[in-house]
């Protein structure tokens, strides 16, 4: 249980992102909509899986993903889990197009069924992880029994670990003016947004691996942080993105 | 596991990992040994699957290391920084040589042509053994290294590794771009106080099950290791080589 389980061929990472579509990520975000903002940033995470993937000349297939855009419908923009070899091969990920409201308990629900089905079967991979970003209050049921409930469930690597990019600019009493300086959220950081807090309950800590990964990368996450990233500008909802593809390989 | 008996005796044993027996790849780990009488001198390079075809860079290191560890009465480690920055030469021209499949997709080719320009990096151990002679009172080992790759000394049946200090670091490494990495080679030299009843042993970080193992391993346990039928084969290329005298 301590997230050492390096993603290869054999034993891939399975990675589920759930995207938050609603309205709301029309808005701007240094002039651009926070939807191209996360697309952007999504894009740059798949690359980061590609380069981690490649061997020789060859993309073997470390990584599996599915990507959930979630408004009040869920849609499953892969058609399924892909390996990161297949999505390579599309070239570019399905727009993401907002839509209305913010249903996020039924995409966190969709993402229980993927791993209901998967975890059998991924007993000597890296611990799954699921990757919420939102930028808003759920409009549907409550998804934190659900994310508690995904979170209690484990392979012997670790529990499944969950985590949050919240797109806001009332999360921190703070600003964060040098992204790769910040030390993260910690248990007992404390959050202006009533939101905030409860997805701070849905993020596991920070996995040692994780972040001796990210320290590579030159973030100096202190050990310790949550898997939840204030997205008050695009570098840091692009430091939640690599967090997730932060698996360790070798 | 193949074992060398001269004035020396040398086991040594390459398995590569899974993936690539799988893809029929060749292996990213290099390792060489020449016995020349009373001197042996060796590599052990470790490609860095990350960077562009570690194997390139294990490979051109290898044997420059192994050409350059010959030519050397004296060997230091400002020569052998010297040697790493020459190399990145010949290696830049190797790595302009290769080219990345035009039919790859986009991405991928991105990706690699990225790598490409970064350069390809590998980890290694090289040294050399001088038993004492007519000329040499007492014999002398001499080695370097960067990297995570093992490097273990026995004296008699005492592991007295511990003098090479704790300087075995996974970003240090050498790159065909840019020569050393993470800081200059790691060097340790010494008198040998004893004409025999050393056993030097290195490997690469895919034989890690080996770190808590202080007695000789038999020919056979080194094998079941290399064919890794608990784990469906080697999860990373491995590479062994032990030098006895």
């Amino acid at each position: 249980m301590n997230y050492t389980i390096q993603a290869s061929q054999r034993t891939p990472a399975l990675i589920i992102y759930l995207i938050d579509i609603s309205a709301s990520m029309n808005m701007l975000m240094e002039d651009k909509r926070r939807i191209d903002v996360v697309y952007e940033a999504l894009s740059l995470a798949i690359r980061q899986m590609v380069f981690r993937s490649t061997k020789g000349n060859r993309l073997t297939p470390r990584y599996r993903i599915a990507i959930l855009a979630y408004s009040d419908d869920v849609y499953d923009l892969l058609g399924g889990i892909k390996g990161i070899d297949e999505i390579a091969a599309i070239g570019s990920l399905p727009d993401l197009t907002p839509k209305r409201f913010s249903d996020s308990a039924k995409a966190f629900s969709q993402a229980e069924k993927i791993l209901q089905m998967e975890i059998p079967n991924m007993q000597d991979c890296p611990a799954p992880l699921v990757c919420h970003m939102t930028d808003g209050v759920s409009t549907g049921e409550d998804p934190e029994p659900i994310a508690r409930r995904i979170m209690s469930m484990s392979v012997p690597d670790g529990n499944v670990l969950v985590e949050n990019i919240f797109i806001s600019d009332h999360l921190m009493s703070q600003p964060i003016t040098e992204p790769r300086r910040w030390k993260g959220i910690l248990p007992d950081t404390p959050l202006e947004d009533e939101h905030a807090r409860k997805l701070k309950m849905m993020s596991s800590a920070l996995p040692e691996s994780y972040r001796e990964m990210l320290v590579e990368a030159d973030y100096q996450l202190s050990p310790g942080a949550l898997m939840m990233l204030p997205g008050t500008c695009s570098e840091l909802v692009s430091i939640g993105f690599q967090m997730s593809a932060a698996t360790p390989v070798r | 596991m193949t074992r060398v008996e001269e004035q020396f005796i040398c086991r040594y044993a390459y398995g590569r990992a899974a993936e690539s027996v799988m893809m029929s790849e060749r292996g990213q780990d290099f390792m060489a040994f020449a016995i020349d009488r009373d001197v042996c001198r060796f590599v052990l390079c470790d490609g860095v699957g990350l960077s562009y075809r570690g194997d390139v860079a294990s490979q051109l290191l290898g044997r420059g290391l192994m050409g350059w560890l010959h030519s050397q009465d004296e060997l230091s480690q400002p020569a052998l920084e010297r040697k790493l920055f020459e190399l990145t030469q010949e290696a830049e021209r190797e790595m302009r040589s290769l080219s990345v499949d035009a039919k790859a997709p986009k991405l991928l080719r991105e990706v690699l042509e990225e790598k490409q320009r970064m350069g390809s990096e590998a980890m290694y151990v090289c040294g050399r053994i001088e038993l004492p002679s007519r000329f040499r009172r007492k014999g002398r080992l001499w080695l370097a290294w960067q990297g995570d790759s093992r490097l273990r000394l026995w004296q008699g049946q005492h592991e007295i590794s511990p003098i090479f200090g704790d300087r075995f670091r996974t970003a240090e490494r050498w790159s065909s771009k840019s020569g050393p990495v993470g800081g200059k080679p790691h060097v340790y030299q010494c008198r040998l106080e004893h004409d025999s009843g050393y056993r030097l042993q290195m490997y690469s970080d895919g034989l890690n099950d080996l770190d808590p193992m202080k007695e000789p391993i038999p020919d056979d346990q080194v094998q079941v290791l290399m064919n890794a039928l608990h784990t469906g084969g080697l999860e990373d290329d491995a590479s062994f080589l032990e030098i006895m005298w």
